[in-house]
């Protein structure tokens, strides 16, 4: 069986999360938005959903919206934001130098048609923001700080409510942007309503359906775009909800609380023995990323110096298991990634990077499969690259 | 984007040809930049101008390993002169197709069979003086791949300008100023123009194309 690493980016869904959304294709295939049987009890199903999602972040149901895509949910956040700032201004956002490309493309693209003044705010050696540049950054234009409360690459977790308290102090008129979309499943207490004004996050990679993503937004803030037309059912998402997919986030949601702390102990146990027994195994390795309690308990991420991240990627592809790298040779763009850069800013690292993300239903046999074949896979790679030392030649 | 390697590329990823280092080689050569990922180190041993032996390191990926692997065994037994004519749509070729945005990396291993002969004929005393001018510059910019089409930039018609004077170099190009690419394009153009001789500076400018 293969042995998939690669949570962080997609899980399977749960069978019983299918059962729960079948029918609302097959029996109850109705649009919400009318007063009838049949549009009533599809506006139920959100609504169950929405329950669901407003009692983790400590919200109310009717500010929960559900977005197609996370891409979707993170567009939507921002630019519905710059959507209702004031006409012939030149908002400021702040975000940080290690956001996921849903955050990070669409400021820079933002940025470059003149739309928005952008801070990326440095992070140090753990992928902590600098919360004095942060201070600082803060000005009378500011209009947004959007952010991940877990880092997607290395799996830091950010001081959340100490930011928020630091914005608020310096412009409580600034609004608060935070992706859960890697902290869901991860961290303890995602009760952060009253510290957030808009909340987005994803479920497929907690079992949960692929095109849905959830979008709170608090009462009173104001979004408005970027998508516009077919507004009956919600001015905020477009369009005619995906009922089975919200129906299924709302189910995946229910099933990954059952039980939080111990999933999160065994991820925590898992991500530990990886890290410690990888490094006892391979000489050079180096994590990327904080260690024990800053760091999310489904993320490993390391660098084998001297050897590529795309040629361990398909070597232990071939030996059915699945990771993700860093390297500029496995992003279609051909640029090493950039939070390893912004980290450490060595080139060879970020090539080098593979990560490694699970969660509660990853198996110790899973690492023992990886454990089993590493040591090989990098010493074979090391012997053939130029920058090895000698020492790896033998 | 699919990147899906035939299995051919695989074999020789697995098990690549060459793979290793020659002590005392009579001419040598390191390629690639850490900021573009890859890099490949050729070793030759050369008697009578035919390489008797040739082997190679890699630092990359698979697509790397695999045409480093294929271009050493065609210029194995070749004479200097038949090496420095190997193309690396021949390597490709060879190779039974790569996807398109890994053609640089048969671009790389080309390049690198080539420095280290230059390597020789430069140790040799046989290199003949070469003078920096727009053509030099234009024969590098046929080593710089546009990754989505797999096609070099000068071909493509991309390069729209090269002036050089006093050392200085100016290229301008011509892509959309959001195409994806532009960054890699520019970094790999200042990788290849600085190895030429007499290059001071190097000025990389994007005219856009028809975008706002």
């Amino acid at each position: 069986m293969r042995a998939y690493f690669d949570h962080c980016r997609s899980t399977y869904v749960d069978k019983r999360v299918i059962d729960e959304m079948m029918p609302w294709w097959t029996e109850k295939y109705w649009a919400p938005s009318s007063f009838t049987y049949t549009g009533t009890t599809a506006a139920e199903a959100i609504e169950n959903s929405q329950m669901a999602y407003a009692k983790l972040f400590g919200g109310k149901p009717d500010e929960v919206h559900f977005a197609p895509s996370h891409a979707v949910a993170n567009n939507i956040a921002i630019q519905g934001v710059l959507g209702n700032a004031q006409e012939g201004t030149v908002p400021h956002v702040i975000t940080t130098s290690i956001e996921h490309g849903t955050t990070m493309d669409l400021v820079k693209q933002l940025e470059k048609l003149g739309k928005i003044r952008v801070t990326y705010l440095p992070v140090d050696k753990n992928g902590l923001v600098d919360l004095d540049a942060l201070q600082k950054s803060i000005d009378k234009d500011t209009v947004l700080v959007s952010m991940a409360a877990v880092n997607y690459m290395v799996g830091t977790i950010q001081p959340v409510k100490e930011i928020s308290k630091i914005i608020r102090e310096k412009n409580p008129e600034v609004l608060i942007h935070y992706d859960l979309t890697w902290a869901l499943g991860r961290l303890p207490d995602l009760a952060l309503a009253s510290y957030a004004d808009i909340i987005t996050a994803s479920i497929e990679r907690i079992h949960g359906p692929k095109g849905v993503t959830a979008l709170w937004v608090k009462k009173g803030v104001g979004v408005k775009g970027p998508i516009y037309g077919s507004q009956a059912y919600s001015r905020i998402v477009p369009g005619t909800p995906d009922v089975p997919s919200i129906v299924g986030a709302g189910k995946a949601l229910q099933l990954m609380q059952e039980g939080l702390e111990e999933k999160i102990e065994h991820m925590k146990q898992l991500r530990d023995r990886l890290i410690r027994e990888t490094m006892a195994l391979v000489p050079e390795t180096l994590l990327n990323g904080p260690e024990g309690d800053l760091r999310s308990p489904s993320n490993v991420c390391l660098t084998f110096r001297y050897v590529e991240g795309e040629s361990v990627e398909m070597y232990l592809d071939m030996e059915d298991i699945t990771v993700d790298t860093g390297s500029a040779c496995a992003n279609p763009f051909l640029e090493a990634n950039h939070v390893i850069l912004a980290m450490y800013g060595d080139y060879e690292r970020a090539h080098g990077a593979i990560r490694m993300t699970f969660t509660w239903t990853t198996t110790d046999e899973e690492v023992d499969k990886f454990l089993e074949v590493i040591p090989g896979i990098v010493a074979k790679l090391r012997k053939i690259s130029p920058l090895a030392p000698k020492v790896y030649k033998e | 984007m699919s990147i899906k390697y035939n299995p051919k590329v695989i074999e020789h990823f697995k098990n690549p040809h060459n793979q290793g280092v020659i002590e005392n080689p009579d001419a040598e050569a390191l390629v690639g930049s850490p900021a573009c990922g890859d890099q490949i180190a050729i070793y030759l041993k050369i008697n009578n101008d035919v390489i008797e032996d040739i082997k190679f390191e890699s630092y990359g990926c698979a697509s790397n390993i695999a045409t480093a692997s294929i271009v050493t065994d065609l210029a194995k037994g070749k004479t200097l002169e038949e090496a420095l004519s190997i193309k690396w749509t021949e390597a490709v070729q060879e190779l039974g197709g790569l996807p398109p945005v890994k053609y640089h990396c048969s671009v790389l291993a080309v390049d690198g069979l080539r420095a280290a002969i230059k390597d020789y004929l430069r140790k040799t005393g046989r290199l003949p003086e070469e003078e920096l001018s727009p053509d030099l510059v234009r024969e590098e910019l046929y080593h710089v791949i546009y990754p989505p089409q797999g096609l070099d930039i000068v071909s493509l018609k991309r390069v729209k300008y090269i002036g050089v004077e006093d050392g200085k170099v100016r290229i301008e190009i011509s892509f959309t100023h959001d195409d994806p690419y532009l960054q890699e394009i520019i970094d790999e153009i200042k990788e290849k123009v600085s190895d030429l001789p007499g290059v001071k500076d190097i000025e990389v400018v994007n005219q856009g194309r028809g975008d706002y």
